[in-house]
């Protein structure tokens, strides 16, 4: 083991005092909206603080450290990018004030209100199946972080990977979105900390620092360690891709349901804003881990076990803290990374499990009864009742978990986690540009632009998935589409938002579009 | 553009968006506590949030 008994008393500490809070919180839920948005209670600097956590979750760490490993500092690009998307967002309240103002929980909920129920349906299907797939590869990559930081050896990967997911299921099947919070605040502090004596311990170390990672990736990596242009993961396409997606990604549901959660759509729209400063360095220091990571293993004094490991991207980082680190502080940011760990999965166990349940089961329920289709006081849409919510909410959290241990156990990704995040990520947000985008701001945004753009969208990036499975069997002229997933990603994006215009202009006659009202919304 | 300038160009966004994310987490670590004990007071007393 690589780890000082006393970092791991630090760890089981922290563990024990998460498992504790999650089952007071159960006390404080009450009904459905308790449960997936805490009861809309959120004020700025919690709502900024649950909101920084999410995005800095350990899975986030692991993938943008094997960008810093395999790309060097040219992916820095991509933090300076997330800021440029959540600075416009945070100035203009870019969809998130309006859907705030709008009070719903779900971002499909919203299809029912501008579009149909039979959209919501289609909507909440396909958030769900992206969602559950983008989430596929987290717990395996938390445990391979545990299995990299501790020394264990890796055929342990599996059994880690089950036990943390256990711990995780625990409280959030406890306190919901409140275990979140709680979870969300301890990890935003135990992670800044622990970031900060990592930059500080490499910065400081003998064979690393500054100058002697910047020197690894020259020599083995060349310039496009450095040019985010020249390096051919990257280029002119992926910049317009991940701009575009950028502005999206707000309605992923994980990261909508905070500012879902704030007092008002105000609250809402600021939260951007404050966290924008934030985002480059989330995406910077871990890739500046990885960079470290990749100068460490090639350097003539590396003893460790990943020398020739074929996946040594992804295990270099966390044995290189462990090496780097003193005792205590190992331990501080070990805690720190397994709160990352907890706090991703529960946002995102609550957040597909919350969809699953209220944007497809009960409006299910609700056309099977011949309801109204009207919003009861309680939050609910005539399907089923608050504590019904709840309680398939809990046996969909226990369910999803199941799927990931598995799915994490034997799926192989086709690229980098990151691009294999953004392709699945792309299945949701391509129909989003037409159904969200533009239904909230296009006046003409009908019900068949919406399923045209839903359909549409998620074709390509699914097509990319199966395709890249497969390789031997796809066609020459189609091989561009699964080379790399950049391409289908900003044609799905392209589909998306053409399906909606050409759907909707089309129908303009049979099918009028309904009117929203935002006169009244606060600023 | 030469790598040289890459170099430098990164070097300079790490240092200030370091800075800038110990800033933002300096204020809101501060003033977050306040606001998790109070919703956690107003959630336990069965206090909702006249905004919905």
């Amino acid at each position: 083991m690589n780890i000082h008994w006393i970092d791991i008393a630090i760890v089981v500490v922290y563990i024990g005092a998460t498992i504790l809070a999650g089952t007071l919180a159960r006390s404080a839920i009450k009904g459905i909206s308790d449960f997936l948005v805490a009861g809309r209670q959120l004020k700025t600097n919690m709502a900024v603080a649950t909101m920084v956590s999410t995005g800095l979750g350990l899975v986030t760490v692991m993938y943008f450290a094997q960008e810093g490993f395999k790309n060097g500092f040219a992916p820095f690009l991509i933090g300076v990018m997330a800021m440029v998307t959540t600075m416009i967002i945070g100035r203009t309240g870019f969809i998130v004030s309006r859907l705030r103002h709008l009070q719903v929980m779900t971002v499909p909920e919203f299809y029912e209100i501008k579009f149909s129920r039979g959209v919501r349906l289609l909507g909440g299907l396909i958030l769900a199946l992206a969602g559950i797939l983008n989430m596929g590869l987290f717990p395996i990559m938390g445990s391979r972080f545990v299995v990299g930081f501790t020394g264990m050896d890796p055929a342990y990967v599996n059994t880690v990977m089950i036990i943390m997911v256990a711990i995780v299921v625990f409280y959030t099947l406890m306190g919901g979105m409140v275990s979140v919070v709680l979870t969300d605040f301890a990890q935003f502090l135990l992670l800044s900390l622990g970031f900060l004596f990592g930059i500080y311990f490499i910065l400081d170390h003998p064979h690393l620092g500054w100058t002697n990672i910047v020197n690894a990736i020259e020599t083995h990596k060349g310039a496009k360690g450095f040019d985010p242009v020249l390096n051919p993961d990257f280029g002119w396409v992926f910049i317009i891709y991940f701009l575009s997606v950028g502005l999206m990604s707000i309605i992923w549901q994980p990261e909508m349901s905070r500012p879902l959660s704030t007092e008002s759509p105000r609250v809402a729209r600021r939260i951007f804003w404050i966290s924008s400063a934030t985002t480059v360095g989330r995406a910077v220091v871990p890739m500046f881990f990885g960079a470290a990571a990749f100068a460490f293993i090639n350097s003539p004094h590396y003893t460790g076990l990943y020398a020739n490991h074929p996946e040594q991207d992804m295990f270099a980082m966390p044995e290189m803290l462990s090496q780097v680190l003193p005792i205590g502080i190992a331990g501080l940011l070990m805690a720190g990374m397994f709160a990352a760990f907890m706090s991703t999965h529960d946002s995102y166990l609550l957040a597909w499990s919350g969809v699953i349940v209220r944007d497809v089961i009960s409006p299910i329920k609700a056309m099977r009864a011949g309801s109204a289709g009207e919003k009861q006081e309680d939050g609910t849409w005539g399907g089923l009742s608050s504590a019904e919510e709840i309680f398939w909410t809990r046996v969909l959290v226990v369910i999803l978990a199941i799927f990931l241990v598995v799915f994490g156990m034997y799926y192989e990704m086709p690229e980098t986690a990151f691009k294999f995040m953004y392709i699945t990520g792309t299945i949701y947000f391509a129909g989003a540009v037409g159904t969200i985008a533009l239904g909230l701001y296009w006046k003409k945004a009908n019900k068949v632009g919406a399923y045209c753009a839903l359909i549409l969208g998620a074709s390509a990036p699914i097509n990319f998935l199966v395709m890249s499975s497969f390789p031997e069997h796809v066609p020459q002229f189609l091989a561009p589409l699964v080379e790399s997933s950049t391409w289908p990603g900003l044609l799905s994006l392209i589909l998306g938002g053409g399906g909606m215009i050409v759907g909707s202009l089309l129908t303009q006659k049979s099918h009028p579009p309904r009117q929203l009202d935002f006169a009244d919304m606060e600023h | 553009m030469e790598s040289t300038i890459w170099k430098e160009i990164w070097f300079y966004i790490f240092f200030v968006a370091v800075g800038l994310f110990y800033l933002v987490v300096a204020v809101v670590a501060v003033r977050g506590a306040g606001d998790l004990r109070e919703m956690i007071d107003n959630m336990l007393h069965g206090d909702r949030n006249a905004n919905g």
